[in-house]
């Protein structure tokens, strides 16, 4: 009896221990990881591009889709909803909040918006359009515009190396950044 | 009926009337009918033979085959020790697979059993221990009790077993969808939903072993 009471409270110090090391050690570890990669995703620069790929689908009007596609690009964060126009093809991306509330410096606001539309028609066939809604401003592209931007067909640029080269790792350069918002939503911006 | 065979259908009353029981009667009765002659014989008035063949009669529980007298309390410490014993073997195991949303669920299951034992044990220490009464254990339901928790373990095990593997390989055989296996974590998942059930194997090995618990109190009586 004496003897099984002190297994009893050896296995316990053992359980007691490993589960310390499983939940506190180990597994914490594993939730900031997650965490840190959760907010990567929000940067255009460091958003993985593995993770959108299995977006790619020929057709705007697969709704779920394209929800899933958004909720893992930049802005992804901020409330929104969707509508999409099957007659012009187009992708409405309506965020409630607005420029000012989302506090993020405009040079990070330019970037998302081209990432994100960038991303949206490389990885929808048949997206025409995309416009980026928020409280008092909206931000309209198109596939001709963007295209024209690149210089290649956009579905070209979903491979990883393409899409590193091409698109992310130029979102570095400001200038590059500010041109290409300007090339994007400079005629629709109001 | 007389007295005596009045006095020993009320202490067989609580078994049940089956052969063994009836035999088992009718020999208690033929014996204390002869041990009241024979005090009678020696000049006993019949009172006085008839107290002293009931007397000792003792336990008729323990005349039955497969009953065993116990020390009570001893017994029952000794049952809840093992159950916080057989509970926290599984808890320790299954403390690794917190990492799978399975192993979490278990491993929760095994700790709110360990403490649920463990409360009793404690209560059982330390309320129990100068009481010294008795009491008889049927070994043989016990033995049949046992063999249930077997049969209704081994169904478990192949029932969850049978629903894993359906969830994951019979879409590919029902739906045509190929097989998801995308890397070592699913993989380690998958294993992982098939070994927990095996864990519970604990719960049959608690009962085997309260059998032999009640073994090895027979000599303490």
């Amino acid at each position: 009896m004496t003897r099984r009471n002190l297994v009893i409270i050896v296995l316990l110090i053992i359980g007691v221990a490993a589960l310390c090391v499983v939940e506190f050690g180990f597994k914490a570890n594993i939730r900031h990881q997650q965490q840190q990669y959760a907010l990567a995703q929000l940067n255009p620069k460091t958003n993985d591009f593995n993770n959108i790929v299995k977006f790619k689908n020929p057709f705007v009007g697969n709704n779920s889709n394209d929800v899933n596609l958004n909720a893992n690009l930049p802005l992804a964060n901020v409330p929104h909803t969707f509508s999409i126009d099957s007659t012009t093809r187009t992708l409405d991306v309506r965020y409630t909040k607005s420029e000012r509330d989302l506090a993020m410096a405009m040079s990070q606001f330019q970037a998302s918006l081209v990432y994100n539309a960038t991303a949206n028609f490389a990885l929808i066939d048949n997206l025409n359009a995309i416009t980026f809604s928020f409280p008092g401003a909206s931000y309209h592209a198109t596939r001709a515009e963007v295209q024209t931007w690149y210089g290649i067909e956009l579905s070209k640029l979903s491979n990883e190396s393409t899409w590193k080269q091409k698109v992310q790792n130029k979102l570095s350069d400001l200038k590059y950044v500010t041109s290409a918002y300007q090339a994007f939503f400079g005629r629709t911006n109001n | 009926m007389n007295d005596l065979e009045r006095y020993v259908n009320r202490r067989f009353a609580k078994f049940k009337h089956n052969k063994e029981i009836q035999e088992l009667r009718d020999e208690v009765l033929v014996n204390l009918q002869a041990r009241i002659d024979d005090e009678m014989a020696q000049g006993k008035p019949y009172q006085a033979a008839f107290d002293l063949a009931v007397e000792s009669l003792g336990n008729v529980d323990l005349l039955i085959e497969g009953h065993q007298e116990v020390a009570r309390n001893r017994f029952r410490r000794g049952a809840a020790q093992l159950a916080v014993l057989y509970s926290l073997i599984p808890w320790v195991i299954t403390i690794p697979l917190r990492f799978f949303h399975s192993g979490v669920l278990a491993n929760t299951g095994w700790t709110l059993v360990l403490v649920i034992t463990g409360v009793v044990y404690l209560v059982l220490l330390w309320l129990t221990r100068s009481d010294e009464t008795t009491r008889v254990i049927n070994v043989r339901k016990l033995r049949n009790v046992t063999k249930v928790v077997w049969v209704l373990w081994g169904i478990y095990v192949i029932l969850s077993t049978c629903f894993t593997l359906g969830t994951w390989f019979a879409s590919d055989i029902w739906f045509h969808r190929s097989i998801q296996m995308t890397g070592p974590y699913v993989f380690a998942s998958f294993v992982v939903s098939v070994v927990l059930p095996f864990v519970s194997v604990f719960i049959p090995l608690y009962f085997v072993r309260v059998q032999r618990l009640v073994q090895e109190q027979e000599g303490f009586v």
